[in-house]
């Protein structure tokens, strides 16, 4: 489904580069649960940036479902992410001046889905997460748990093929962690997506198909 | 999309307060500006009616002094004469201090029967005032000493006024009321910008002037050669000739024509004030709108990188902040156009709707081109911005 061949990745500022990924090699299988694990700064949320297409790597090559994805125009890359991936964040990433429903709604907004639509399908990804009752709330209002929940039904609303989550639990106590990581499994066992999921809890990742470690942008397991 | 947009800055709505009310008050001050400009042009572009060259007007005062004058009338007379014969002096004619390009106005209603127009401008000369000031007829004639045999005193009217009395049918032989006497209509004059060339000419009616009466003949208008109309000695002769017969009254001459730039001057002055008011203003909404982009740029780069990493474009980020500046302008300017449009529905000030119209067009399009202009280069900024730098520095 997803696959590394060589990926580098450096970072230049006016005074250091940063060597933050080195010759990656990694192959994640359709409708696999993949976790990655590592100290801080050794380039786990760099490599799953480069997996959802949000940065490009200086070397290597990177294909998803077939296509080599390196060299898309803007639009294109734009359209991919759309269909194709789901993105959940360590922070949420909820927009404060929108409601539960809208929030969820938002990926649907930039395709061709009318308003009646975009509302079912908002609605019912919500459903999924176990938060049909909140859906006129802002995210100011919920708890952590609940904002992610919210990202995760705003990460599904598309149907896509790969969900690629950032340290999804990262902010959250162990039962809204057990909360937001079971919902994460069922993604996974019911709808047969691809998950590749970074996180520091060796508990998480114990619960996931396979477990990539990475130290100093290299990979160790 | 569009209801997103709405949605979004209806949810945000204290935090555009500030810019919506700067956009509004600078939206009610450019109108003012364009409505005193699309007046102004209105009018500019109308005929002046009056041939304002070599022409002196004196202006003589206290005219009760002069006691040895036994018969007015006569003297009057007199002075015409002598004046016309004076090589030099092509015509003379004496008339109300409402001169063109004057402060002075003496208006009231001229009515036939039950039907008044308000606000009528009433001039007074002897009959070769309109020669003089080079006023043309639109139909019948000007008066002669001939209709003062009449039973009625003869009167001229202006355009505008006849449009208001007699819209559908012809003005001669009309008989018109002004201050309480009626007046038989002899003709009907061209419009004459008599405030200036930016000044509508307004409505008005042309009387005899009474020579036998003391309190108006405080002024006379003179046609010149071009030859002598600078000619600081033949002034001198002049005046001393005058001096001599209006024996312990203050004279003046002055020029016609640099009454009528001074006076046009004058007229430009509310729109410099606007000008500068309007500049500043445009200079804040600029700043502001520019600042309320730069604003969301910096603040919500997790949220352009979020969108972006949803399936935004570059582009869509783009027409998002575009398009979020332009509902807030859209808001300010729906509240503004509602102040605005009372102005022709109340008929606040006696000018025409369509120049309203014009002005409120105008400056809609002015206040959307400058915020779509400050916001062309924030947008492109926070369209290039790489998603994954996005969020990862919110
Ligand atoms: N936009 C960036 N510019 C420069 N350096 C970066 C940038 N993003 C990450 N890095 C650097 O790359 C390395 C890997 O970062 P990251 O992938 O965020 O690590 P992790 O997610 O494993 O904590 C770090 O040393 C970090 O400082
Ligand atoms: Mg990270």
């Amino acid at each position: 489904m997803i696959k590394l061949q060589n990926i580098e990745k450096v970072y230049r500022t006016d005074t250091i580069e940063t060597l933050a990924l080195n010759g990656i090699n990694l192959h994640v299988a359709k409708g696999e649960f993949l976790s990655i694990m590592g100290p801080s700064g050794c380039g786990k949320s760099t490599l799953l940036n480069i997996m959802g297409l949000l940065d490009e790597p200086s070397n290597g090559q990177l294909h998803i479902d077939g296509h080599t994805v390196t060299k898309l125009s803007d639009k294109e890359l734009a359209g991919f992410r759309n269909k194709r991936l789901g993105f959940i964040f360590q922070s949420y990433h909820l927009i404060n001046d929108l409601n539960v429903l809208d929030n969820v709604e938002l990926p649907l907004l930039y395709r061709k889905v009318n308003a009646k639509e975009r509302r079912r399908l908002a609605t019912a990804a919500l459903e999924k997460v176990g938060l049909s009752n909140r859906l006129r709330h802002f995210p100011t209002q919920l708890s952590g748990g609940q904002k992610q929940r919210v990202a995760i039904a705003r990460a599904i609303v598309g149907e896509p093929e790969i969900i690629l989550a950032d340290e999804p639990t990262g902010n959250l106590d162990s039962a809204m962690g057990n909360e937001v990581m079971d919902i994460l499994i069922q993604l996974n066992q019911q709808d047969k997506t691809t998950i590749v999921m970074v996180t520091h809890d060796e508990q998480m990742a114990r619960k996931t198909h396979r477990l990539v470690r990475l130290f100093d942008g290299a990979q160790v397991q | 999309m569009f209801r997103h947009l709405l949605k979004l800055i209806w949810n945000k709505k204290k935090h555009h307060l500030l810019l919506v009310v700067e956009i509004f008050v600078s939206f009610l001050v450019i109108f003012s500006l364009t409505s005193m400009l699309v007046y102004y042009y209105r009018n500019y572009m109308k005929p002046a009616g009056i041939d304002d060259r070599n022409i002196w007007q004196v202006n003589y005062y206290d005219v009760t002094k002069p006691k040895q004058i036994d018969s007015l009338r006569q003297f009057y007379a007199m002075m015409y004469q002598q004046l016309k014969n004076t090589k030099g002096i092509e015509e003379v004619s004496f008339v109300s201090n409402n001169t063109p390009y004057s402060a002075n106005m003496h208006r009231s209603s001229v009515g036939i029967n039950k039907r008044n127009a308000e606000n009528t401008d009433i001039y007074e000369g002897t009959e070769t005032y309109a020669s003089l000031l080079g006023m043309q007829m639109e139909s019948g004639r000007w008066y002669t000493k001939d209709d003062m045999a009449g039973k009625y005193p003869p009167a001229v009217i202006g355009v505008a006024l006849k449009e208001e009395l007699f819209p559908d049918k012809n003005a001669e032989g009309q008989v018109v009321k002004v201050d309480d006497t009626e007046y038989k209509v002899v003709g009907v004059v061209k419009e004459a910008k008599y405030r200036g060339d930016f000044q509508e000419s307004g409505k008005s009616v042309f009387i005899p002037l009474d020579t036998s009466s003391l309190k108006r003949n405080t002024t006379i208008l003179m046609k010149v050669s071009p030859a002598v109309f600078n000619d600081a000695n033949f002034e001198g002769q002049v005046y001393k000739q005058l001096v001599s017969w209006l024996k312990g009254v203050n004279i003046e001459i002055q020029h016609l024509d640099e009454r009528h730039r001074s006076m046009d001057r004058l007229a430009i002055i509310p729109v410099i004030i606007l000008l500068i008011v309007s500049a500043f203003l445009i200079i804040n909404v600029a700043l502001g709108t520019f600042g309320v982009l730069w604003y969301n740029i910096n603040k919500r780069k997790g949220e352009i990188g979020l969108r972006r990493a949803i399936g935004a474009t570059g582009m869509n980020v783009n027409q998002q902040l575009i398009g979020e500046s332009m509902v807030i302008a859209t808001l300010a300017l729906l509240l503004g156009c509602f102040f605005a449009v009372q102005f022709p529905l109340l008929h606040v000030f006696d000018i025409a709707s369509s120049t309203y119209i014009i002005a409120m067009v105008l400056s809609v399009l002015f206040i959307y081109l400058l915020v779509l202009l400050c916001s062309i280069y924030p947008g492109k900024q926070a369209a290039a911005i790489f998603p994954a730098t996005a969020l990862h520095e919110d």
